[in-house]
């Protein structure tokens, strides 16, 4: 602004209408940031102060507490983070080799593995487990009883999201020459994914981890159609009888995902000043 | 620096994508220390060779030697070679003398191995003060010092460039590629260079093949290929020349007066009538002559050389003169034009082409800078 003033300044009418122009734009912008933060976080705010209130009392933690006496919380967590953990790592080792031969090998066959990357999109939830329910009964009777049978589901519905996140980091990189390098250096396949492409991805295996992590964290339909105990089964649960239980619980939660959120985004973009700086 | 370089040989090597033929049977062999450089237009085959010597092809026919030794079917890493490529292939998360060091590491080298010779290429391109930057800190001729440092770290047999310098701007392009011929005389790897810049070929290959669909259609040293070119297209390709009719006669063509010699008798046309000599701009002698048959139109100043374009019955002649002599001949001087040479080559006419356009001007030495 302070160029487009000096510039504007020779002309004796132009200054006064640029600054007109610029603050008129400055409040259309202030306005529209508000009004947006307002709508974000009135729904947060409200929900805070129901979950943390009683009619009369104030601010107290005896809903929460009367509802969270004689629950297992910790294990229902605990399920979740390690759901969430497998998922994510399951999803990974699948699709980065997977997206790696196909940009090297077979990029014509992308086109086709993008369309089924989608495929989970279209498929709802409740088809899959239908499904699943019955293969599984009549092959593996067992299979469906252990908690960790989730993780192929879950790595199914984050498929879309993470297929995304890594392909479009993939592209970003000019991998065909950087593996060509790599290759005529002597490294072998595995030497050209540790110490070439994976360094150059972290930002998008940060992106496709952080996704994948917040869907599983908040997924609900599989988990209680499956019976299995896992933390938003448990909210729900508890939002049945105790809404002011569950709404703290759900401020609580959307906290600590973006603190997590913000730890590990923190965390990937220190590693990669600290390693410039460093070397 | 001592390095055995290795002989290679291409032999019949053909290669097709969809049904289109890449290479076509083609053979090549290079003599060991030897800098050959690959040019031709754009889809001649010409870095496919490369890919296949390096192994990031498989011929369909065909075998590659490297050192006597069969590598066809080799892996691009077991074949001892270095490459440089044409877009920037450093690894951006590692610096300069990470990168340099990346295939040492890879070969197990110590730590205090690997820096010392890092650090040691890294001088040789001129780089020591920039070993700890990063890729994105470097510019691009930069880079390609550093990734021709790479290159070189593992002590290749064989030491492939696939355009290294198009990416850059002509400054850069043409400092660096004097840095290349220095430092691949210094370590004497055999060394091929694929270009489409006929100037940049010229001026390092020791040997120059000009590729033509999928085929080397001559392969020599820079003075063969600028003064006796085997074809018409070779001669356009890596020079400019002058189109003139000429008239066969017995012992020779008529051109401009004079009996010459034909320079090309296997690839010249059988005909007696329609047929061109192509003669470039500096084997051209103007003379200021009030009855001569050329008028010049204009001179264009190319540096230490100017052309001077001349309309000669109907055509557009252009020819090379030093600066301090083209001064004589102002516009729309009566001039006459002889030809210098003894030999020239032959080539049916160019129907297509206009009387009014020149032929393709670009010459080797002074195309940059016009």
């Amino acid at each position: 602004m302070a160029l487009l003033e000096r510039t504007a300044a020779p002309a004796v009418q132009a200054p006064a209408k640029a600054a007109e122009r610029a603050s008129a734009g400055d409040i259309l912008r202030t306005v529209i940031i508000a009004a947006a933060l307002l709508m974000f976080f009135l729904p947060l705010v409200a929900t805070a102060i129901f979950g943390f209130s009683l009619p009369g009392q104030g601010f107290t933690l005896d809903p929460l507490r009367e509802a969270l006496a004689g629950t297992t919380i910790g294990a229902q967590l605990l399920n979740t983070l390690n759901l969430a953990m497998l998922s994510t790592a399951g999803s990974l080792v699948l699709l980065v080799p997977t997206l790696l031969f196909l940009h090297l090998k077979a990029p014509g066959l992308l086109r086709f593995t993008e369309w089924l990357s989608v495929v989970p999109y279209v498929v709802p939830g409740i088809a899959l487990v239908a499904g699943a329910n019955l293969f599984f009964r009549a092959v593996a009777p067992g299979f469906m009883v252990s908690l960790y049978s989730l993780v192929p589901f879950y790595m199914v519905l984050t498929l879309p999201l993470v297929y995304r996140s890594l392909d479009a980091g993939i592209r970003a990189l000019d991998l065909r020459t950087l593996w060509a390098a790599s290759e005529s250096l002597g490294a072998k396949p595995w030497q050209s994914i540790v110490h070439v492409v994976l360094p150059n991805l972290r930002g998008a295996l940060l992106g496709a981890s952080l996704l994948s992590c917040a869907m599983v964290l908040g997924e609900y339909a599989i988990a209680a159609l499956l019976l299995h105990s896992t933390f938003p089964v448990f909210m729900v649960q508890v939002g049945m009888n105790e809404p002011r239980a569950a709404a703290a619980l759900s401020f609580l939660t959307i906290l600590a995902t973006w603190l997590l959120l913000a730890v590990l985004a923190r965390s990937g973009s220190g590693k990669t000043t600290a390693k410039g700086g460093s070397r | 620096m001592t390095r055995d370089s290795a002989e290679v040989v291409l032999s019949s090597i053909s290669k097709s994508y969809a049904g289109k033929k890449v290479l076509d049977n083609l053979d090549l062999s290079m003599k060991p220390g030897e800098l050959l450089a690959l040019l031709g237009p754009s889809g001649c085959g010409k870095t496919t060779t490369l890919r296949v010597l390096a192994g990031m092809e498989t011929p369909d026919a065909g075998s590659v030697h490297i050192g006597g030794a069969d590598m066809t079917h080799a892996p691009v890493r077991g074949r001892g070679i270095g490459i440089v490529f044409q877009s920037y292939s450093l690894f951006p998360h590692m610096s300069a003398a990470q990168n340099v060091a990346y295939g040492l590491r890879l070969a197990g080298a110590s730590k205090s191995r690997r820096g010392a010779r890092a650090a040691e290429l890294l001088e040789m391109v001129g780089l020591a003060e920039h070993a700890q930057k990063h890729p994105g800190q470097l510019s691009g001729g930069q880079q390609q010092r550093v990734a021709l440092a790479r290159a070189l770290a593992i002590e290749p047999r064989v030491l492939l460039l696939d355009e290294p310098l198009s990416a850059l701007d002509a400054q850069v392009r043409v400092h660096l590629r004097e840095e290349i011929k220095r430092i691949q005389l210094q370590s004497g790897t055999t060394t091929l260079l694929v270009t489409h810049d006929q100037e940049e070929a010229l001026t390092i290959g020791d040997r120059v093949g000009v590729m033509l669909g999928g085929q080397i259609e001559q392969l020599g040293t820079p003075e063969q290929l600028y003064c006796t070119p085997r074809t018409a297209f070779i001669s356009e390709f890596v020079g400019a020349v002058n189109r003139i009719s000429a008239t066969a006669t017995t012992g020779g063509v008529q051109v401009l007066g004079k009996l010459l010699k034909i320079s090309n008798p296997q690839t010249a046309p059988a005909s007696a009538t329609g047929l061109e000599a192509l003669v470039r701009p500096e084997d051209l002698v103007l003379r200021a002559d009030a009855a001569g048959a050329g008028i010049v139109e204009s001179a264009v100043l190319r540096g230490a050389h100017s052309s001077i374009m001349l309309d000669y019955q109907g055509r557009t002649l252009r020819v090379d003169l030093p600066t301090h002599e083209a001064a004589a001949f102002a516009p729309a001087c009566r001039v006459s034009v002889s030809v210098r040479t003894g030999a020239v080559l032959i080539d049916s006419a160019k129907t297509a082409a206009p009387a009014a356009a020149p032929a393709p001007l670009h010459h080797p030495a002074l195309g940059r800078i016009a």
